[in-house]
């Protein structure tokens, strides 16, 4: 969080600063004008002084205060208009180079090409002198003192304040100017400062004043002595005279708004200066924690991706037009109809539009510094833009659109595939022709535009022509789809067919004309897979043909030998040793008369020839009524059982003797090979519409890992020689796959686990 | 004079071995090792009951079966190899009263021969003429008024309780009783987990009216569901 807020802050900081104070030095002419604190160094104070000065030169000479062209006419209007006081020297200190510029220009092109023009002139130049004079004389901040052939004309001076150059300067007093006819000396504080340089005026010079070597001048101008003091700290001073010409003309202190100027540049440059490090100390915080950042960028992700794309869009495109509302009417008023230039440039001369195109770039980067509001808003839009592409990459185009595009996706998915099919083409088809009424429109709304009529005509009717073809095509292409979709729809039917088993079916081998190869070899995969099956069906039903007849044939003689085995036991008067050939014989064989049924039933389980009378029944109730019937042994047992059986009914389609059989099976089992003093748990849980009975004991014996115990003979103890086949899982096991249930053995260490689950009604 | 039983199989051990057992029981035995031998014997000699085998030369048993039945009324019990719910419908449809497989449980087959002997000598003029109040299934017959079941037309001897679970069942032959409905009606409360106290008494019955207990005719469990008495068409 603090690493966001640094960033924030930093960039804002940063970003907001640097625009202003750009912008401060262009408007200001460079940096050096910016960060300077006294207005006295500056160039406007410069210009300023030296307007003042050739003024003073020209009120000395009588000579015209302005020239007669074009330019002249202009400032005249507005001289008429506002006054000259007020208006001119405000101007001086709002628009500082332009204005004073020209003038002067104008000035030393009245100069060097005969002056004397405008003496014949019938302007009374002495007059505009002396008005100018009363005007600007009430402003203390500029003390000037005027002599021609060492009289003095004009001066607001006080006598005595101050008489040569070499006195030292009144108080409040800091600059003065002083002119001796020849060459000009600026003293500031006492000191004096070196205007001419080299000696030759070049365009970096800071004084435009008389005296450089590449300055002529005529000898008119040597009789002329000028004196300028400036104030150090300008005051606030207004007067009012009555023009003959033009009614009240107001004068007010350019000095005074220069200073102030100045100042306020200075302290707001300083300003956006500390904000400019601040800023950049903020970066470096933010640099140094910006790991942390990336979770308030996941956490503004999240929050945009909440919005559709669609509204985040709408919010992007209504700030950008509200910030470009404002932009364009304040462009237009500082810049002028920049487009209609542009369209005027292509319209007219070529090469013109890149000089336009340029300049509107460079003016819109100026005008874009002026408004640090604007370039933040552009900033952080595009870095909020930039965090959702970035943070919500493969999601961005979450929205309602996309949304819907992907309803209509599953929607179509339930469809046959035929119409799925053509379904998916119907866009191109129908983007088509709305491309083609777009294109109809457009030449519509277009007309009499750029083109000649024919030309125009030529096109709509080549568009017109190319859709037509387009739309026949495609249209062609749709009712081919629309076959082969419904051949392969026929086809995949045949597929369906053959999964669910059916193997027999006749089919039209003659529709299929695209798929007619495929549906070929499906139809003799169809009947390679009949015959398989056929055949494994034909030598299941041997199989259990062989284990019927070999169990028959074995059970004749194992009649005789359980009869006389019986016979044998009841004889009173054996021997000890004899009895117990008799007790191993008996066991033995009803081991093997158990084996012999138990293998018949297997091979019949298992080839699915088992005949079956499956009903609905609770499955909890026949865990209790086998627990109940086996009560006996297991009361003889050393295990106990402990039981998690619901109350409630569970209803599960199955054969209760089969399944009996199993669950006597496995309880057996578990009694059998359980750890003497263990616990026997048997559950029975329902769980998303399956119920599972599991039967959970400890195995006396170590449980061997990877072993199945559903093989058959398979048995728990090797070297037991109790009555079972070893075929009590296994039996277990088919008899549940043939009720439809699931049979799963797991070993956890010593744990025995069996579950059978059934799909509960 | 003791009751005369056939005995046919074509294995002349097995057929000695039943010999020795019913004539332990004190039955004559007369013996025959196929079909045909055992038609002829039928024709000379008055015999009480048969016991046949199957599969034969010459003339296999269930044949034979069909051809005593022609002249004769006698129980027979057809002994085989074939275990098969099929084998038995099929030897039972043939006029066959039973139907033991092999390897038989020498005990149960001497009490087969002894219940079907009894019921054919002594009691076949009882069932001729059915009495009120008496319910008839099988081997076993119910007199409702005195509350007394019969088993081969002796009396069983049974607790109370007993009586109470044979009145409900044999009153009901073929309905499945769930084990809370027996409790409820026979001890006449509510019970928590009646499975075991019910199924205690269902096995001891079955001790007294069962040929073999192990696998019952009469009364079973239908599991899942609850217990029944089997309605047992033949015998009648």
């Amino acid at each position: 969080m603090v690493s966001f807020c640094a960033f924030f802050l930093s960039v804002s900081f940063m970003l907001g600063s640097a625009a202003a104070l750009c912008d401060r030095c262009y408007r200001n002419g460079g940096t050096a004008e910016v960060f300077e604190e006294d207005f006295q160094n500056t160039a406007s104070f410069r210009n300023y002084i030296s307007n003042r000065f050739f003024r003073f030169l020209a009120m000395a000479e009588e000579l015209p205060l302005y020239s007669y062209d074009y330019y002249q006419n202009y400032y005249d209007y507005y001289y008429d208009y506002y006054g000259i006081g007020s208006i001119m020297e405000q101007e001086a200190v709002a628009i500082p180079g332009e204005l004073l510029e020209t003038e002067d220009k104008e000035w030393q092109y009245g100069a060097k090409y005969g002056g004397d023009e405008y003496r014949k002139s019938d302007r009374d130049y002495k007059k505009e002198a002396e008005e100018y004079h009363k005007l600007i004389a009430k402003d203390k901040n500029l003390l000037y003192r005027i002599s021609y052939e060492g009289k003095t004309l004009y001066t607001n001076l006080e006598d005595g304040t101050w008489n040569a150059a070499k006195d030292a300067l009144p108080d409040g007093y800091n600059f003065l100017l002083y002119f001796d006819g020849e060459k000009a000396s600026v003293f500031k504080d006492g000191a004096e400062l070196d205007i001419y340089g080299d000696g030759y005026y070049t365009e970096d010079s800071d004084w435009f004043l008389p005296g450089y070597f590449n300055f002529t001048q005529d000898d008119e101008i040597k009789k002329v002595e000028i004196a300028i003091l400036a104030a150090e700290r300008p005051s606030l001073y207004s007067h009012v005279v009555k023009s003959n010409r033009n009614g009240y003309i107001q004068s007010e202190s350019p000095l005074y708004y220069m200073a102030n100027a100045q100042s306020k540049n200075y302290s707001a440059a300083r300003t956006e200066v500390t904000l400019l490090i601040a800023g950049a100390a903020l970066f470096v915080l933010y640099l140094i924690l910006r790991k942390s950042k990336k979770t308030v960028d996941v956490w503004i992700g999240k929050r945009l991706n909440k919005v559709w794309v669609e509204g985040r869009l709408l919010l992007l495109f209504l700030i950008l037009s509200g910030v470009f509302t404002n932009y364009f009417s304040g462009f237009q008023e500082y810049y002028g109809d920049v487009f209609a230039e542009l369209v005027y440039a292509y319209d007219g001369f070529e090469g013109a539009a890149w000089y336009v195109g340029e300049e509107f770039v460079s003016e819109l980067m100026h005008w874009l510094t002026m408004r640090p509001s604007v370039l933040l808003i552009l900033f952080w839009l595009l870095y909020l833009l930039v965090v959702d592409i970035w943070q919500n990459r493969g999601d961005f185009w979450n929205g309602l659109v996309r949304r819907m595009a992907n309803g209509f996706e599953t929607k179509s998915m339930k469809l046959p595939l035929a119409k799925r099919m053509v379904c998916r083409f119907a866009p191109v088809f129908w983007s088509g022709l709305l491309l083609g009424a777009a294109e109809f429109a457009i030449a519509f709304l277009l007309r009499n535009r750029w083109l000649a009529a024919y030309w125009q005509v030529l096109l709509v009717i080549c568009g017109g022509a190319l859709l037509a073809v387009f739309l026949w095509l495609s249209w062609r292409y749709l009712l081919k789809v629309r076959e082969q979709a419904a051949e392969l729809e026929r086809l995949t039917g045949f597929i369906a067919a053959v999964h669910d088993g059916d193997y027999s079916g006749a089919e039209e081998t003659a529709a299929y004309s695209e798929f007619k190869e495929a549906a070929d070899n499906l139809k003799e995969i169809r009947s390679g897979m009949e015959q398989a099956v056929e055949e494994r069906m034909k030598s299941e039903r041997m199989k259990v043909e062989l284990v019927a007849n070999v169990s028959h044939d074995i059970k004749t003689p194992l009649t005789s030998i359980i009869s006389y085995v019986e016979f044998l036991k009841q004889e009173d008067n054996l021997p000890q040793h004899v009895k117990d050939y008799i007790c191993i014989l008996d066991e033995k064989s009803e081991r093997l008369k158990n084996m012999v049924q138990d293998v018949f039933a297997i091979s019949k389980a298992a080839s699915g020839q088992l005949a079956m009378e499956v009903k609905e029944l609770d499955f909890g109730k026949l865990l209790r009524q086998t627990l109940a019937d086996m009560s006996e042994r297991i009361e003889e047992s050393p295990v106990t059982i402990k039981t998690v059986i619901p109350e409630e009914p569970v209803f599960i389609r199955a054969d209760g003797q089969r399944m009996y059989r199993v669950f006597q099976n496995l309880i057996l089992n578990a009694l059998k090979y359980s750890l003497e003093g263990s616990r026997i748990y048997i559950t029975l849980k329902t769980d998303e519409g399956t119920a599972s009975a599991g039967i959970q004991n400890t195995s006396r014996k170590e449980l061997k890992e990877g072993f199945d115990f559903t093989e058959r003979f398979v048995r728990g103890d090797e070297s037991r020689t109790d009555g079972g086949s070893g075929l009590g899982l296994s039996i277990a096991k088919s008899f549940t796959e043939a009720c439809g249930g699931t049979f799963e053995i797991e070993l956890i260490a010593d744990l025995f686990v069996v579950k059978v689950s059934f799909p509960c009604l | 004079m003791s009751e005369c039983v056939l005995v046919v199989d074509d294995d002349r051990e097995i057929v000695k071995a039943i010999a020795i057992l019913l004539e332990k029981e004190g039955y004559s035995v007369l013996r025959a090792y196929d079909g045909m031998q055992a038609l002829r014997v039928l024709a000379e000699e008055s015999v009480q009951l048969v016991l046949i085998d199957v599969m034969m030369p010459k003339l296999d048993g269930l044949s034979a079966v069909m051809k005593i039945r022609e002249r004769q009324n006698i129980p027979i019990i057809v002994l085989s190899a074939k275990s098969e719910e099929t084998d038995k419908v099929l030897g039972l449809s043939m006029g066959a009263d039973d139907y033991v497989s092999k390897p038989y449980n020498p005990q149960e087959l001497a009490a087969r021969v002894r219940s079907h002997l009894r019921r054919y000598t002594r009691l076949g003029d009882i069932h001729a003429n059915p009495q009120s109040g008496e319910i008839r299934n099988g081997r076993l017959c119910y007199q409702a008024q005195e509350r007394t079941l019969y088993a081969d037309g002796e009396p069983v001897r049974l607790t109370a309780t007993e009586t109470k679970i044979i009145d409900l069942l044999m009153r009901n032959p073929g309905r499945i009783f769930p084990a809370e409905e027996i409790y409820r009606r026979v001890w006449e409360e509510e019970s928590f987990a009646p499975e075991n106290t019910v199924m205690v008494h269902i096995r001891r019955i079955r001790e007294k009216i069962e040929l073999n207990p192990k696998e019952p005719e009469y009364l079973k469990v239908v599991w899942g569901i609850g217990y029944k008495i089997e309605k047992v068409e033949k015998y009648g």
